[in-house]
């Protein structure tokens, strides 16, 4: 196979709102990224770091006031919507920061059918489209006929993530997917993108919460005032010494301290908690 | 003294679904009550009503000594100062100064009393270098240290914080989880609630409320729930970390549990 191939590339972009008024704001500054064709890349950084404006490049909402991109293979040059714009959302698709606020229509199917239809499939195809994707995101049939508006909070995100599986992208953005949900929610959605991902999914993952990207991280971009600070593995952002400004996780300060305190752990770097109490287990007295 | 007093509150939007169904408890004043529970639980209806922002119809609400009636509510809404979610939507100021202000002046506070309070309670955040600032050239934990210093500066005598670290990064989260530590001590007749997802920011509250299914499953003390796994998996919270630790290790338990560095030594000695 050789070298793996890449799914999205940035060449020197910027972006700049609302350009030439006083209210002008650079919000990202010169960004060279490469993302690997079915990596799980964390993209994390302060509010205001410019995380979600470069998101909605991938998929062309936001155009690059200098610079370009490539998403698979197709070039999005400054300033100008790509022809082949339909083809790229449907191979990027992005989920927003809450987007069950995004939910419309009357049941829960035709919201799911929405994305699919709108890409030229049929009313069955899209049919069959908006069952597979419920049952991806744990929603069964009897969901199908029922207003999004009287589910609950988390169910509602889970149809709004449904409805951009529905147009099976090969790469899946998220922006803070599990904020505001509760544990037993943000379990069940991060189990299923770890599914897609495994299924050969490339998943982006737009995350304060530096645990999961520890856990469940090929790779990490770190952004600080609209530019790119790092780009690394997850073990070596958090366990290396990269002069990146980042809130530790609580595993990574333990494990150092133990490491510090002698302890003759097997690894030198561990991911999850459960990993590193049964070596802890083995050796403790 | 109670300053929340709370008695077989039930509630529905429409008469089907049951959203709170018989709650009753009562916070002390100067008490830090956290309070969880799932999505669809209740906890943001319950804190609406605690509010006066939605009416009452079964159960009483007593908050400082005067029951919440139709009557009384705009009396009853100066004790209680909400902080929410979305640090964007709550920063109406032009600057950190014009926005702690912008309360002030709905009360007809006399401006010369107000440059005083301003400079009190912006220092109490720790945002007072902030001033003259525009709320662009913030982060999320500053703009929410400034809607915290915006309601403490109406003197209120209940801070309810509403899931008011959820869109917060980590250092974010954490410049809150120490504030609400500090302002404990600076002004300790303040009875905070905070709604919260957060179990790390919950081991620090003198108690903690759960909600399961509109009903009150739990209140006590954070660490008599969490040493209870099955009573956490029941109401589908997260074990904070030190308590996965010490659920593994009861034996080295150490005496700060939650200090990281206490684990080190207690594990390997």
């Amino acid at each position: 196979m050789g070298e793996s191939i890449m799914a999205i590339k940035l060449n020197h972009l910027f972006h700049i709102y609302a350009q030439k008024t006083p209210f002008q704001f650079e919000a990202l500054h010169d960004v060279n990224l490469i993302i690997q064709d079915q990596s799980f890349t964390a993209v994390i950084g302060h509010t205001g770091s410019g995380k979600s404006t470069l998101i909605q490049h991938f998929n062309a909402l936001l155009l690059p006031t200098s610079g370009s991109l490539e998403v698979n293979g197709i070039t999005i040059e400054a300033n100008r919507l790509p022809k082949q714009v339909k083809k790229i959302r449907q191979y990027a698709g992005v989920v927003f920061q809450f987007p069950e606020a995004q939910l419309f229509e009357e049941t829960v199917e035709q919201d799911v059918m929405f994305g699919p239809l709108n890409f030229g499939l049929s009313k069955d195809q899209a049919k069959r489209r908006a069952r597979l994707a419920l049952a991806q995101v744990g929603l069964n049939e009897t969901f199908l006929p029922r207003s999004p508006f009287e589910l609950s909070g988390g169910e509602r995100r889970r149809v709004a993530i449904a409805g951009i599986l529905a147009m099976q992208p090969k790469v899946l953005i998220l922006d803070e997917p599990t904020a505001g949900l509760d544990a037993q929610g943000a379990t069940l959605l991060m189990e299923l993108f770890t599914n897609l991902h495994r299924e050969g999914m490339t998943i982006m993952l737009v995350t304060h919460d530096m645990d999961l990207v520890l856990k469940y991280a090929t790779d990490v971009i770190v952004m600080d005032q609209g530019k790119v600070t790092a780009q690394s593995d997850p073990e070596t952002l958090f366990y290396g010494d990269m002069h990146v400004k980042i809130e530790k996780p609580q595993l990574v300060k333990l494990v150092q301290a133990c490491l510090l305190q002698g302890m003759p752990l097997p690894l030198q770097r561990y991911r999850t908690l459960e990993h590193f109490m049964k070596d802890v287990k083995v050796i403790t007295p | 003294m109670a300053m929340i007093k709370v008695e077989h509150l039930s509630f529905s939007y429409d008469d089907q679904r049951i959203v709170l169904n018989d709650i009753s408890f009562s916070i002390k004043q100067g008490q830090y009550v956290a309070l969880m529970g799932h999505n669809g639980s209740g906890k943001s209806t319950l804190a609406k009503l605690l509010a006066g922002l939605l009416e009452l119809k079964k159960g009483s609400i007593v908050i400082d000594q005067s029951m919440l009636s139709v009557k009384n509510i705009r009396d009853i809404r100066k004790k209680l100062g909400i902080v929410f979610q979305n640090p964007d939507n709550q920063f109406i100021g032009a600057t950190v100064a014009d926005d702690i202000a912008f309360g002030l002046e709905n009360r007809q506070i006399p401006s010369k009393d107000m440059q005083g309070l301003i400079d009190r309670y912006s220092t109490q955040v720790g945002m007072k270098a902030f001033l003259h600032q525009e709320p662009s050239s913030l982060s999320g934990g500053q703009k929410q240290r400034v809607a915290i210093a915006g309601v403490l500066a109406m003197q209120p005598k209940i801070l309810l914080l509403d899931e008011a670290t959820a869109m917060l990064d980590p250092q974010g989260k954490k410049e809150i989880r120490d504030l609400i530590l500090d302002l404990r001590i600076k002004i300790p007749e303040l009875t905070i609630v905070a709604i919260t997802h957060d179990v790390e920011e919950v081991v620090h509250a003198d108690e903690v409320m759960v909600l399961k299914d509109g009903r009150l499953a739990y209140q006590g003390l954070p660490f008599d729930l969490f040493q209870n796994q099955t009573l956490v998996e029941s109401l589908q919270l997260k074990l904070p970390f030190a308590f996965q630790l010490l659920q593994h290790f009861p034996k080295h338990k150490p005496k700060a549990l939650l200090d990281l560095n206490a684990w080190a030594k207690a594990l390997w000695r």
